[in-house]
């Protein structure tokens, strides 16, 4: 039962709000470095910037992460 | 035989120590380790390579409670992943097991996040020791750590410190040398991530966040960042007011560089003008006597003279890094950069860059990425080095003597147009030679901390031990060489003609009664035309002619293809100045005649001169430096002769236009 709704990424997003990350669909190298810092899924994060590059806060600290990144980190609102 | 008699005969040493002990300090960027490193060892830490890498580490030998030992401080690493050429040998080194023991730098204010390379460290069997540092910014901000507890948890040695403040430093001491002396426990290796179903990295994060809600209590916390510091968190990160931060930053940085250079710079030119001259006094006139003065201790001058600027600069660039605001700066111009394929990062060499391109080429492994690192290495040295100053500025004085104005025009003309031609050949390099994305940021903005003068000032150390190093000593061979080339072969005056005798006496009589010195500055000028270096300028010369340039420019710009810096200084010998005096100097160019009595500084010539100089790579120790850097002669020669084709035919076609239009 595929979902009708696209999934929704971080760059989807218009303003800063908590999240939780559901999947990282990147090229091994960029999910490697998005998941070291602790955006891998399961996940908690905040957004706290929009724009290019955003700024999210994930485990007590602030990652820049370019627009073209973020469009890979599938996410859902919580 | 005989050999072993004897060395039975000698006396075994009672201690004879083993191998040293090998500590290895590894921790997260921004965790204090650099600090920790340098309070432990202050100005006794050397540099060296890893083998067959150009990821440098440092190292000293320190005493642990009696325990001698080699502290190695590895790059800073967020996980044994290799994403990056400096990750992958930290994990190398580590899965090796070449370290005796491991202290893991841990930020006390931030357990959560710390503990992740903790969780992969604990797998392997190598003895650790965690030095949960920072401790002075965790009771700052009000949070607690149990550290029994975390102990408890970790089932490896956890000692509380500061490196800042220097609290409990003897107490790690103690326990470091506790642990060399008697032979290092072997960890209790924990499973953290369990089957590894789903995913590892969250596994980790959950057992991280887990110890780090057991052991810190945070119920007294303040919120760590203040108003302040939000407002100017968002001021600085902004697009276009991060852009303005960015700017001053950038000039001011600059400003300081340059001015305070000055004086250290001034104070050597003298001093090693003296130590020519006094030396000069002491030795027999002759060969040895300016092999001396002009090989020797010139081109040991002119390569030191650089280093009050390098000291300078990555003492600003240290200080910017440990506030905190160099990874701000590095995330707002990633958007820029990457529309000519540079990594935001870029920024950080290619503002060294300006000083001298060596150690901006160094300064470019903060580069993650190996490709964008070598698009970066392939245009730094198009940016305006210090080397280029004198140069920029005898062309100005030949072409707008008092005239500040436009003399100021034509430098920022020379320094933008580097920089803008940079950027476009980056782009050039990123849709042919070097295809495909620029690596995509990613980056910690760390919280904002007061920098260490400390840690400014034992990165300058080293980065000046490191340029000496690797260019001094080809500096100083080079300007050897350049001193035997135009020494040799010698005139003397039974070689002259006949019409140049008859001048050598004109000269001299005059000499005599007008109290100069034109006969000997004459003279000079023979001797270098007929040296080698003379000889191939009149033969290589009609490549140069296009450009505007008579044999004796030629000669310039051929010496300067081994440091740019000594054209000015081979110009005053082949037009026939004292070297010494620059008015002398400018005034001798100007009235210079090529030999069918046309003039040889013409405005068309000193045009094409400053541009040949600003795109051209005339500095072997820099082509070496890359060769080293990239692992190899193709990317170093790919560049030297890319800039030299740049520079001629855009020299060329500055000369064509202005002889065109008739400037």
């Amino acid at each position: 039962m595929a979902s009708i709704l696209e999934k929704m990424t971080l760059s989807d997003l218009s303003s800063p709000q908590p999240i939780t990350v559901s999947e990282i669909d990147l090229p091994d190298d960029d999910a490697q470095r998005l998941k070291v810092l602790g955006i891998c899924e399961g996940r908690k994060v905040s957004l706290i910037q929009v724009g290019s590059p955003m700024v999210v806060e994930v485990c007590g600290s602030q990652i820049g992460i370019s627009r073209r990144l973020a469009n890979g980190v599938v996410v859902k609102p919580r | 035989m005989t050999a072993n008699n004897i060395n039975s005969g000698l006396p075994v040493l009672a201690s004879s120590p083993g191998p040293i002990p090998k500590i290895a300090l590894l921790g997260n960027p921004n965790a204090g380790k650099t600090s920790l490193f340098n309070l432990l060892t202050g100005l006794r830490a050397k540099t060296a390579n890893f083998p067959g890498t150009t990821v440098d580490y440092r190292f000293a030998n320190v005493e642990f409670g009696e325990q001698n030992t080699k502290l190695i401080d590895l790059p800073g690493a967020y996980s044994l992943e290799a994403t990056s050429p400096e990750e992958e040998v930290t994990r190398n080194y580590f899965q090796d097991g070449t370290a005796d023991l491991v202290v893991v730098v841990v930020d006390a204010t931030n357990l959560h996040r710390n503990l992740f390379l903790v969780s992969q460290l604990i797998e392997y069997k190598t003895p650790i020791v965690v030095a949960l540092n920072m401790m002075d910014e965790a009771e700052k901000q009000g949070i607690k750590i149990d550290v029994p507890q975390l102990k408890e948890e970790l089932q490896v040695p956890v000692v509380a410190i500061s490196a800042k403040t220097g609290l409990n430093i003897d107490q790690f001491k103690t326990v470091i040398g506790n642990q060399i002396k008697h032979g290092c426990q072997e960890a209790v290796s924990q499973n953290v991530c369990g089957s590894c179903q789903g995913c590892q990295y969250a596994a980790r994060f959950d057992w991280a966040e887990g110890i780090s809600n057991r052991t810190v209590d945070r119920s007294q916390t303040q919120s760590s960042p203040s108003k302040t510091q939000i407002a100017v968190d968002k001021m600085v990160t902004n697009p276009i007011t991060g852009l303005i931060c960015f700017s001053i930053v950038g000039i001011f940085t600059f400003m300081v560089i340059f001015w305070f250079a000055s004086f250290p710079m001034d104070f050597m030119d003298g001093l090693f003008g003296l130590a020519g001259s006094t030396v000069g006094q002491w030795l027999p006139e002759g060969d040895l006597r300016s092999l001396i003065t002009d090989g020797v201790i010139g081109g040991v001058g002119g390569m030191l003279i650089f280093l009050p600027q390098i000291m300078l600069l990555f003492f600003m660039i240290s200080l910017l890094e440990d506030s905190g605001y160099l990874a701000r700066a590095a995330f707002v111009m990633d958007r820029l950069m990457h529309r000519v394929g540079l990594p935001g990062k870029a920024f950080i060499p290619m503002l060294s860059a300006h000083a001298c391109a060596i150690p901006a080429i160094m300064a470019s492994r903060v580069i993650e990425n190996k490709k964008d690192r070598l698009k970066t290495i392939l245009i730094l040295p198009l940016m305006t080095c210090s080397a280029r100053l004198p140069v920029y500025a005898m062309v100005v004085a030949i072409l707008f003597p008092d005239q500040p104005v436009f003399a100021a025009l034509i430098f920022a003309a020379a320094y933008s147009l580097g920089i803008l031609v940079a950027l476009v050949i980056a782009f050039c390099l990123k849709i042919s030679i070097l295809p495909g994305p620029t690596q995509s940021l990613v980056i910690e903005l760390p919280p904002y901390r007061f920098p260490s003068l400390r840690n400014a000032f034992l990165t300058s150390v080293d980065r000046a031990t490191m340029f000496v190093k690797k260019a001094g000593t080809m500096i100083l061979l080079f300007s050897i060489g350049l001193w035997i080339l135009a020494t040799y072969p010698k005139t003397s005056e039974k070689d002259l003609s006949i019409a140049q005798t008859q001048r050598l006496t004109q000269l001299r009589t005059d000499d005599l009664a007008n109290e100069t010195d034109n006969a000997t500055i004459f003279l000079r000028g023979i001797k270098a035309e007929n040296s080698f270096a003379g000889q191939i300028g009149k033969t290589i010369q009609p490549v140069f002619s296009p450009l505007g340039y008579d044999w004796r420019l030629t000669v310039g710009i051929l010496n300067s293809f081994a440091a740019r810096e000594v054209v000015v200084s081979t110009l005053a010998v082949l037009y026939g100045s004292e070297d010494d005096d620059e008015e002398k100097l400018i005034d001798s160019l100007k009235n210079a005649r090529t030999t069918d009595g046309q003039k040889v500084f013409t405005v068309p010539t000193c045009l094409s001169v400053l541009v040949f100089f600003i795109f051209a790579m005339q500095c072997l120790p820099t082509t070496a430096v890359v060769r080293r850097e990239t692992g190899g002669w193709k990317w170093a020669i790919f560049q030297l002769v890319y800039m030299t084709v740049l520079a001629y035919i855009l020299a060329w076609l500055t000369f064509s236009i202005a002889s065109y239009w008739n400037i």
